[in-house]
């Protein structure tokens, strides 16, 4: 199902290109695949522990990284570390996956997520996850996917 | 103006230093507290004039920081702004009903966040 348009497509992007532009203060482009990622990329793993369960996985080449670190910490930057980078990262998960579940839940509806975990970005395969959306930012890629039965199920209910 | 960023998140708690600095508030004094627990010691010793805080954190969350502020005739008048990704209208409505001033999306725009900040000083803030 890798790259097939969901329902939730329209959402996820609105919420990751004003997450990720906010952010980068750049614009951010749907990509129309998902590239190959190096052993180099960066990523990071978030659990979705109730109402229902399902995982987050966010997946950004070093470069993208390091880029939008900068941004963040500008004229701080030499204190940037690799464990900074990969702060940023696990923020930038928790908080597309907050505004995405915001988005789908009904609207009363409280969540709960686990701690985001680094994982090896390049063993991100994407037939395991049900959706799969790859971005450039300045020719630099990120994908954002997503598994799960019980909150993949949530598409086709009412809110 | 001395304003609080509460976040568990380091790299939030710059992203948002740095919005305030785009957003024209670099003079600002800024103190950093990593739960609301931290915050509450830091702002009884040190008074704030705005708190802008995180929702989900261990210690101590937004919410209850919130409750702690307001139930505290001393610190009851102070603006609580919160900025999180898990707001939903029910929780934004609660949250209102405890006395924040504004519940804004994680990450904040820095053009957002002056025009609140610009709005809290015209009215007084």
């Amino acid at each position: 199902m890798t790259g097939e348009k969901s329902a939730w497509s329209a959402i996820l992007e609105q919420v990751i290109s004003e997450i990720m532009e906010n952010t980068a203060f750049t614009e951010v482009i749907p990509a129309d695949r998902t590239p190959q990622y190096t052993p180099e990329t960066r990523g990071v793993s978030l659990l979705v522990h109730d109402p229902v369960q399902g995982e987050f996985k966010l997946v950004m080449e070093n470069s993208l990284l390091k880029h939008l670190t900068s941004i963040v910490y500008g004229s701080v930057s030499s204190v940037v570390t690799e464990q900074t980078e990969a702060d940023l990262l696990d923020e930038l998960l928790n908080t597309i996956a907050g505004r995405f579940l915001s988005a789908i839940l009904p609207v009363d509806k409280s969540f709960s997520l686990g701690i985001p975990e680094n994982s090896n970005g390049s063993l991100l395969l994407t037939d395991s996850y049900a959706i799969s959306r790859s971005f450039i930012i300045e020719g630099m890629y990120f994908t954002l996917a997503i598994r799960g039965e019980s909150l993949l199920a949530l598409e086709n209910r009412p809110r | 103006m001395r304003i609080a960023i509460v976040d568990d998140s380091g790299t939030a708690r710059m992203f948002i230093r740095r919005c305030l600095e785009m957003a024209g508030f670099e003079g600002a004094e800024i103190i950093e507290a990593a739960n609301g627990k931290e915050a509450l010691e830091k702002i009884r010793t040190a008074p704030v004039d705005l708190l802008l805080t995180d929702l989900t954190m261990p210690v101590m969350d937004g919410t209850t920081l919130l409750k702690w502020i307001k139930a505290n005739p001393k610190l009851a008048d102070l603006p609580v702004f919160v900025i999180s990704s898990a707001g939903n209208p029910a929780k934004e409505k609660e949250l209102m009903a405890l006395g924040a001033m504004g519940v804004l999306d994680k990450p904040v725009s820095p053009a957002k966040l002056n025009g609140l900040l610009r709005a809290f000083c015209e009215n007084g803030g």
